[in-house]
């Protein structure tokens, strides 16, 4: 019986603690975005899109572009679904393809390195978004 | 080493590995810590590493090359379970005490990357890293908690049916009670 109440306290503690934490990674807004497509070397692509309120960054790029996300496992694939929990992973957009382990998508909104991920920046009018191919090293 | 405990280790490490592949669709959700603890009750530290070294390397290998920054934090966050479990709670099999330490556990590998992180990145703030991974590690705490909590007793009772008095402490599971 002892065990059943310290499962429920600590299951009701996390639940709090997770909803609690999920609602912070969460940042909110909406108009127009530029959206700049690096490969780390040369820009390749450069966009003015239009979003409506509770748009993603996300949500946006999946609109205009062709995206190659990371499934769970962190391989390839098209089917860019939201994860169970937190954010979708690019690995492609269009031509420029990353592989996680060496490189990656940076997202940088008006020159600032964003720590949330694509599903988790909501965008303001006005913003310039830099996705940056950067290079880890290693293979 | 005999071929009998190589045997069992090949199994512990598959049944590891195995597993979190099963459940790598739910993330940070695996029976890894509580297996890992059970591990720990049941083999000795030498062979502790021994496990822990074969599981990260095929980890890291299946998923990324074997890629230091992936590698080292993960050898080093799993070799705490049998340092601490052998070490500061000596070998305890008491089920609250073990579960409360998976829900450290859980904490704890999730920093454990962070210099690895800002090495990688060359971003020096841990605090974005910190923040981002809370949530996961809030996962990782709880599953820990509970596997250990309902799955320690069984599982360790279920090593001690192996009826090898080679084992660490089969024996003793065997003659006491959980």
């Amino acid at each position: 019986m002892k065990k059943v109440f310290v499962t429920i306290f600590v299951l009701a503690l996390a639940l709090v603690g997770f909803f609690v934490l999920r609602d912070q990674r969460v940042d909110h807004d909406a108009g127009q975005v530029r959206i700049v497509i690096h490969d780390g070397e040369y820009l390749v692509g450069e966009n003015s899109l239009s979003f409506s309120e509770g748009d993603s960054l996300f949500d946006i790029l999946k609109r205009e572009y062709s995206l190659l996300c990371a499934n769970a496992a962190y391989q390839p694939t098209e089917d860019c679904n939201e994860l169970l929990f937190g954010s979708p992973v690019i690995l492609g957009i269009d031509e420029v393809v990353t592989n996680w382990t060496s490189s990656y998508f940076a997202i940088y909104i008006n020159d600032e390195y964003s720590t949330l991920g694509v599903g988790n920046v909501y965008v303001e009018d006005g913003d310039m978004v830099r996705l940056q191919v950067q290079y880890l090293g290693g293979e | 080493m005999e071929t009998r405990k190589m045997i069992m280790l090949a199994f512990a490490i598959s049944i590891l590995f195995v597993q979190e592949q099963i459940l790598v669709f739910l993330p940070n959700i695996q029976f890894t810590v509580v297996l890992l603890i059970v591990y720990s009750s049941v083999f000795s530290k030498k062979e502790m590493f021994v496990i822990i070294f074969v599981y990260v390397f095929l980890d890291s290998m299946y998923y990324g090359g074997l890629n230091p920054f992936y590698f080292i934090p993960m050898l080093l966050a799993w070799s705490l379970i049998p340092i601490v479990h052998h070490g500061l709670l000596k070998r305890t099999r008491n089920e609250y005490v073990l579960a409360v330490f998976a829900l450290m556990f859980g904490f704890v590998y999730g920093w454990m990357f962070i210099p690895f992180h800002m090495i990688q990145t060359s971003i020096m703030n841990p605090i974005p890293y910190l923040l981002s991974d809370l949530l996961f590690e809030v996962i990782m705490g709880t599953t820990g908690f509970l596997t250990v909590l309902w799955m320690y007793g069984p599982l360790v009772r279920l090593f001690s049916l192996v009826g090898d008095d080679h084992l660490y402490h089969a024996r003793s599971i065997r003659n006491s009670e959980l």
